[in-house]
């Protein structure tokens, strides 16, 4: 990609003023001042006259811009860079892959344990049925009272096991509903393992260093910009 | 299959393995004192005998069965009191026995040859078993 850029930029004479920078964001951006890159500094001396700075930060957009410097005055530049319109798009992508990831990953798992919840449940339930009625097969077993026997027999033992079936019942359909959602899960989960995380291509940073290299799953690229600044006479 | 697959079949059987057995055996009926019991008798008759009845100058004036029953207390599946019933089934007649393991009941104005039957059962807290009916040709 190749962009190019037309500036002004203007050179003062012999007396020199101060220039403070107040840029948002304070810790990360860099400038080109009158053409020529420069380490950055919250202060500067210049020469009165017109200076031409390109502004740039991480995630946002270059910005030129004219300053005048007048002699033996100290100056504010304002400025606040905005963000740029690739990371805006990168940023709602990556909302959106995230939006997906949870609604692909952390909601059937949720479901999943939830219903892994309710199986156990249900399973503990049935485990109690089935042990009342070893208790009462114990009962019986035990019995020597012919009476007794047959209350256990006819009424006790067929409660209980109507009981036992309900929940085995009931623990067989949420085992089975718990298999599908663990299957839709895994399904989901491998699914969504082909969803990248979407890319951030500073495209502004190209723009602003002229050339770069962005590594990417083929090993890279290089991207050039041109510009050119060309002096007011 | 692929490792997903092969843990979702292996977790499926867990969860239907973990589906109990109702541990009621169908039929129920191995307890002695149940009606519907069908093993080893409670109340067997271990012999049957004739005897025949004198009077005070010798002379027969009957001919009884005699049926020898014991009770199989080792079948109990705990310790009880108990009260043994026979009974005629000609004509109903009852006779009670508490606690005897081994008794005896006889029955009059019988004929060699013919064949004679018993009814036995058990009675705990106020309710029977099942009866056992014993039948033996008189010789």
């Amino acid at each position: 990609m190749v962009v190019v850029m037309f500036a002004f930029s203007q050179r003062g004479g012999a007396q020199t003023g101060t220039l403070r920078l107040l840029i948002d964001p304070g810790d990360s951006y860099q400038y080109i001042l009158d053409g020529r890159k420069e380490a950055p500094a919250r202060q500067l001396t210049l020469p009165a006259g017109a200076h031409h700075f390109t502004f740039w930060a991480p995630a946002r957009r270059v910005v030129d811009t004219t300053v005048t410097v007048e002699a033996d005055r100290t100056i504010d530049l304002m400025l606040r860079l905005p963000l740029s319109s690739e990371f805006l798009a990168y940023r709602k992508d990556l909302n959106a892959w995230r939006g997906r990831r949870r609604l692909q990953r952390m909601l059937p798992v949720a479901v999943t344990l939830g219903m892994a919840v309710w199986t156990s449940t249900n399973y503990v339930s049935q485990a109690k049925a089935h042990q009342q009625l070893k208790d009462d097969l114990a009962i019986y077993e035990r019995s020597v009272i012919p009476g007794a026997i047959g209350v256990l027999k006819e009424k006790t033992i067929p409660a209980h096991q109507a009981d036992f079936q309900r929940k085995r019942s009931r623990f067989q359909v949420s085992a089975g509903i718990t298999a599908i959602c663990a299957a839709v899960t895994g399904f989901l989960y491998v699914r969504s393992a082909k969803d990248r995380l979407p890319e951030f291509l500073d495209q502004e940073r190209i723009r602003f260093e002229g050339l770069g290299w962005v590594p990417g799953e083929d090993g890279g690229q290089f991207y050039g910009g041109f510009t050119c600044y060309l002096d007011n006479p | 299959m692929n490792r997903q697959a092969a843990f979702f079949l292996v977790a499926l059987a867990v969860l239907f393995g973990a589906c109990l057995k109702d541990p009621i055996p169908d039929p129920l009926n191995s307890n002695p004192f149940d009606q519907d019991y069908t093993g080893t008798p409670l109340v067997e008759v271990t012999s049957t005998n004739s005897a025949v009845i004198l009077d005070d100058d010798g002379l027969p004036i009957d001919t009884v069965m005699v049926f020898h029953f014991q009770v199989r207390t080792d079948l109990f599946p705990a310790s009880t009191s108990y009260r043994a019933i026979t009974r005629d089934p000609r004509d109903g007649s009852e006779l009670t026995y508490q606690d005897d393991d081994q008794f005896a009941r006889s029955i009059a104005n019988v004929v060699i040859g013919q064949t004679y039957c018993m009814e036995a059962q058990l009675e705990v807290v106020g309710t029977t078993t099942r009866v056992w009916t014993h039948c033996a040709i008189l010789q």
